[in-house]
């Protein structure tokens, strides 16, 4: 059974990159998006979009009915799930598979198997994988402790990918952290079973990607390393895991191998373990395609996505375990739309521009386009970016200059960390455990140099200057700024309050900014600025979006938001609040000393003339004082209710 | 037509300067210390209040003229002030205590005058006066929206005998302006009492700062005096009154900023469209470096220099297209462009005789012919003398010259580069010809004559009064020669002149294709026509 038309059920990066191995194998490509989704990148990727409506994944991407029927009007016969969404839901895949489509994953059974977390603990056991103590069976909860030990974690059974999940250092607090684990597992999954395991600190997260066919064949496809995380998700991965003991990566290998050959299992799968110095221990098994199946599939020199679909039309693998070897070393790294000075709080809004610097030195796989639209609905990952060189460190110097150089012109990201911990001397010595950022919270507030600040700095400025120059119908031939007469400088005021005041004499740029005198020279071709300070040139491009001048160069990036020199204050809350408009009788006061008015709410009625007057607030703003009660008298003019912005 | 294939045939003009040599050097050092001096005077008049009131100024959270001015135009644009020095040399503080100049606000080319309150409380003295009427007439006769930025403490009290007749003159300016539809705008920034008052009176548009702005006939000691009324000022003429009861504000500001901004708004909605041609002809760099002008005009204004050679680091391209090159050599004559506009040119190489005045009086008719603005490079130490030339007709020539230059209804740009003497002055579109503007380089001298023969003349006057009289002529009509001569030298120079607006400043030489480039840009808000007829030609 070939498959011809391929749905994918999924939105961002993973629909391009199913759809491009699907086209580069004749199958033609279904993409469906939610009304959040209607311009998104996905759309553009396949051959033919679905609106399945809706904007929360529950109500889109989430509901197999609207999927299923998407499948059924485009003559689908395949369903691609991607990762996240139904990727790993068992009653999807029956359904698909009912619905007389083909699946591209492992059966119905061996997803609902490893989706329960302590079945696949069970099964990892059977196939003599190594397991952290742990014990799912909690109702003496004294017992159960002293049995796993502390510290422990308390994880829901129907968990997975970190969440669900809270870490107890003493008995004293188990009871609690059980409690609150399953209130939140049934919040989350429907399903408030929890167990307890071993917590061991300072490991490092490696997994094993395992693909196996229907006829009986197992293979595994190496090892990668996961270990950097934030708030247990993966930001950083990289293959092959660094600093192995060739017996640990083979035992580890085995172990993978045996798991998934005890279930027959069919696709592709990830085994994770926890690994700490020679020790490893089974984590969970995911029955899908993995964000970070990139970097194996740059090592291993294969392409897992034309495995599942090979396996899903019941051909056998083409090679066999003997056949897998690595080369090189790949990372890769997540980008995504998060402020990690705050939590890693999500971010959104327009992008203007996502763009790495030299396409041809990286693997591109980006979730949003260029410009387009970070979401509030969905994960916020923006791009993978993916390096493979011949060993790690270049690896790691060619993705640092991948981001550093990148254009990410929109929403606050974690780019900015992603290139201090790729440049962390831990990091370069393979010191990495899940920890890692914990560890070195500094890293999250990381940002360019000054010296790049500066040279961005002046680049922002003599563009900004050379656009207002354009703008100028008269005296466009005449140096900016120019004055025959000693004058003040030209000052700006960037977002965030800071000011700055500048001189120009032909190139040469004199900025003060916060007490620090910055001289330079810049030349401005179109977007193109060259900077030299101390003589030494620097080439920034200097880009304008949304009133902001976004800065790149093989230093970093920067965006200054330069201010309105003015900005339109309310007349009538200048003059301290509304006034009669004519000579006429209070009627009524409708607000009180204290009160908090908005823009058109009414504060007095008049009667002037055989006419009611509303006087309305003109913008947002307290009542400091009301002069007038009903039955005044009042002039023209008068001042009625005194209001503070 | 110009066409591509006839800018590439325009001649383009060499030099012969040697950047080498020593000349160049000598004249060069001996301008840099002119510019130098010109500098430390604009740098003085800047501050001219002294520090204590800028200082004050600025505690009390008010912007000072400038940085008004620079709210007022448009980001980055420049602001060509005008009559900076006025005052030098007089008894009134440099700079007249206004600022006055052109600037671009929203996309416009106004005229922007500005009190500057920091230099005797924005009083005004007979310069200042002189100053506010020349900024009137640059915008009446080039038809520019004028914005007065206004906190004036009235008149310099002990000066008013030479201030209040004179001075009502202004506010008849500001009517006459809005009659002509030339828009005027008054932003009111702080008193603007008794006969300031009439300044936003007299304005098309009103915008008065809250708490500051203040605008009353008599204040409240005069109103006490007058009718025993109890008041104050805010009562009497504050910007709440007259924004909300009198009217006489057309808009409350918030603040000072609030007022700019207004200011630019209204500027924004005047519509305002130039009524001259837009720029017509590649405006590219002269391939001669401008800062070379430094050394080209000859430290001695007795020795004769070469205009070509600034018009070669002025001109689009240095391309020059001379008119009658065999003729007249001494009078440069010739068309070109600066910043696309096309231009005739007349340039002094030397004194006036017959010919050079006839080429100049023909080349002044076909540009009004054209409707060709005209630029007039002055190094003129006047027309030739002597009985030869006075029986070949120099008075005609010079009149045929001084009548072309009278009746010239083309916009005219006066440049002085060197000297300025005698009838060349006149025959060359001096001051008193109504040129649209003038500037000068430092090295600038004008007199009726160059002091020494001046002297010499009234030395020989002298002796051959004393001669007539029997009486000697002694050391002591020597000496008092000699102070005439060193009170003419003083009266000459460019700083002297500029000081009495003989002129709208004194520029660095650097800035020659800057400072024309924007006149001329500024003169075509009016329209470009030339003369329909002329005086009669003695012929």
């Amino acid at each position: 059974m070939t498959i011809r038309t391929l749905l994918i059920a999924n939105r961002g990066e993973i629909v391009g990159r199913v759809t491009r191995t699907a086209r580069r194998l004749g199958i033609t490509t279904v993409a469906v998006c939610s009304e959040a989704d209607r311009d998104a990148l996905h759309t553009a990727q396949a051959d033919l979009v679905v609106a399945i409506g809706g904007d929360t994944p529950a109500t889109s991407y989430l509901d197999i009915d609207k999927v299923l029927d998407a499948a059924a009007r485009t003559g689908a016969d395949a369903v691609h799930p991607g990762y996240g969404f139904l990727a790993e839901n068992a009653t999807f895949a029956r359904q698909v598979i009912e619905a007389g489509l083909t699946w591209v994953g492992p059966t119905p059974d061996q997803i609902s198997l490893m989706g329960d977390k302590v079945r696949a603990k069970d099964a990892a056991a059977r196939a003599g994988v190594p397991l952290l103590p742990s014990t799912s069976v909690i109702d003496d909860l004294d017992t159960a402790g002293t049995s796993v030990g502390f510290p422990l974690l308390v994880k829901a059974a129907a968990g997975g990918g970190g969440r669900g999940m809270r870490l107890v250092t003493e008995p004293a607090a188990l009871a609690d952290a059980v409690s609150v684990c399953a209130r939140e597992a049934t919040a989350a999954f429907g399903d408030g079973a929890v167990y307890l395991e071993r917590f061991v600190e300072g490991s490092r997260h490696v997994e094993v990607q395992i693909v196996g066919d229907t006829h009986g064949t197992v293979v595994h496809l190496a090892d990668r390393d996961c270990s950097v995380q934030r708030r247990h998700q993966k930001v950083i991965e990289e293959a092959p895991a660094t600093g192995i003991a060739a017996t640990t990566r083979t035992a580890m290998f085995e172990a993978a191998v045996a798991l998934a050959r005890s279930i027959d299992y069919v696709g592709a799968g990830t085994v994770e373990f926890l690994v700490k110095g020679e020790a490893f221990h089974f984590l969970e098994m995911n029955t899908r395609l993995q964000v970070e199946h990139t970097v194996t599939e740059e090592v291993c020199g294969v392409d897992l996505v034309e495995l599942q679909l090979d396996v899903a039309e019941g051909r056998p693998l083409r090679f066999g375990q003997a056949d897998v070897t690595t080369n090189g070393h790949a990372i890769e790294a997540r980008l995504y739309a998060e402020d990690p000075a705050a939590a890693f709080t999500p971010t959104y809004g327009p992008m203007h521009r996502l763009e790495p610097a030299d396409l041809t030195a990286i693997r591109w796989e980006p979730g949003v386009a260029s410009p387009g639209l970070v979401s509030t609905f969905y994960d916020p990952m923006l791009a993978k970016v993916v390096v493979h060189r011949n060993d790690r460190s270049r690896a790691l110097a060619s993705l640092v200059r991948a981001l550093r150089t990148m254009a990410v012109h929109g929403p606050i990201t974690n780019r900015d960390m992603l290139v201090a911990v790729l440049n962390h001397a831990d990091f370069a010595g393979g010191d990495v455990a899940t920890d890692f950022l914990e560890r070195h919270p500094d890293l999250l507030d990381a940002a360019p140099g000054d010296h790049t600040a500066r040279i961005h700095l002046v680049a922002a400025v003599a563009s900004h200057v050379q656009t207002n120059r354009g703008d100028d119908p008269h005296w466009r031939l005449a140096p900016a700024g120019w004055r025959n007469v000693p004058s003040p400088p030209q000052s700006l005021t960037f977002q965030g309050g800071r000011e700055l005041t500048y001189r120009i004499d032909g190139r040469r740029l004199s900025i003060s900014i916060d007490d620090e005198e910055i001289e330079a020279e810049a030349s401005v071709v179109g977007e193109i600025v060259q900077v030299t300070s101390g003589a030494i040139r620097t080439e920034v491009s200097v880009r304008s979006a949304a009133g902001s001048l976004w800065c790149n160069s093989a230093l970093g990036q920067h965006v200054f938001s330069p201010q309105p020199r003015f900005v339109v204050v309310d007349s009538e809350l200048a003059a301290g609040g509304p006034t009669a408009p004519v000579p006429g009788t209070i009627a009524a006061v409708t607000v009180a000393v204290g009160d908090r008015v908005s823009p058109g709410q009414v504060l007095v009625v008049m009667e002037a003339m055989k006419m009611e007057h509303h006087i309305e607030a003109p913008a947002e703003a307290v009542v400091v004082e009301v002069r007038v009660s009903p039955g005044d008298q009042v002039d023209a003019g008068a001042v009625l209710v005194v209001l503070e912005a | 037509m110009i066409t591509p294939e006839s800018i590439a045939a325009t001649p383009v003009l060499s030099s012969r300067i040697d950047t080498g040599g020593a000349d160049y050097a000598s004249n060069r050092a001996a301008m840099i210390a002119l510019v130098d001096e010109v500098a430390a005077q604009h740098q003085q008049a800047t501050v001219a209040g002294g520090q204590k009131y800028i200082d004050r100024h600025k505690s009390r959270g008010l912007l000072l003229a400038r940085e008004r001015i620079a709210l007022l135009i448009d980001q980055d644009t420049p602001f060509l002030e005008l009559s900076p020095l006025a005052g030098w040399g007089t008894d009134d503080p440099l700079g007249a205590g206004t600022v006055t100049g052109i600037g671009i606000v929203c996309g416009t080319e106004c005229m922007i005058l500005a009190s500057d309150r920091t230099v005797r409380g924005g009083s005004g003295s007979p310069s200042t006066i002189r100053k506010g009427q020349r900024a009137d007439e640059i915008a009446r006769v080039n038809r520019l929206p004028v914005v007065n930025l206004v906190e004036s403490a009235g008149a310099d009290l002990p000066k008013q005998a030479e201030i209040f007749v004179p001075g009502g003159a202004g506010f008849k300016h500001l009517t006459q302006l809005s009659a002509a539809g030339i828009p005027t705008i008054a932003l009111v920034f702080g008193p603007s009492t008794a006969g300031g008052a009439y300044v936003p009176g007299m304005s098309d548009y009103t915008v008065f700062v809250k708490e500051r702005a203040m605008a009353y006939l008599g204040g409240p000691p005069l109103v006490k005096m007058a009718i025993d009324e109890d008041t104050d000022e805010e009562t009497l003429g504050g910007a709440e009154m007259h924004s909300r009861v009198s009217g006489l504000s057309d808009y409350l500001a918030v603040d000072e900023r609030d007022a700019l901004r207004i200011g630019r708004q209204i500027v924004a909605h005047l519509n305002w469209r130039k009524h001259g041609p837009l720029p017509s002809r590649p405006a590219d760099d002269p391939i001669h470096d401008p800062d070379e002008l430094l050394g080209v005009a000859s430290a001695d204004v007795r020795i004769p220099f070469d205009s070509r050679e600034v018009l070669a680091r002025t001109l689009d391209g240095s391309r020059f297209d001379e008119f009658k090159p065999l003729y007249g050599t001494q009078l440069v004559c010739g068309w070109g462009s600066l910043w696309g506009y096309p231009i005739g040119v007349l340039a002094n190489n030397g004194i006036l005789f017959g010919e050079e005045a006839q080429k100049g009086a023909q080349f002044i008719q076909l540009c009004n012919q054209l409707d060709v603005p005209l630029l007039f490079v002055q190094n003129i130490t006047g027309f030739m003398v002597g009985t030869q030339y006075e029986r070949a007709g120099i008075i005609k020539d010079g009149a045929k010259l001084i009548n072309a230059v009278s009746n010239s209804t083309v916009p005219h740009l006066t440049l002085m580069i060197g000297a300025s003497y005698g009838a060349g002055n006149y025959g060359m579109s001096g001051k008193a010809y109504d040129p649209r503007f003038i500037f000068t380089w430092p090295n600038h001298r004008i007199a009726v004559m160059g002091p020494k023969q001046l002297a010499g003349v009234m030395e020989i006057i002298g002796r051959r009064a004393a001669e007539g009289r029997g009486e000697d002529f002694g050391d002591a009509q020597i000496a008092g020669i000699r102070a005439l001569e060193e009170q003419v030298e003083y009266e000459s120079t460019a700083l002297f002149a500029t000081g009495h607006l003989w002129d709208d400043g004194i520029i660095d030489p650097r800035d020659t294709r800057t400072t024309l480039g924007m006149a001329l840009s500024i003169v075509h808000n009016n329209e470009v026509a030339g003369a329909p007829g002329f005086g009669v030609f003695r012929m």
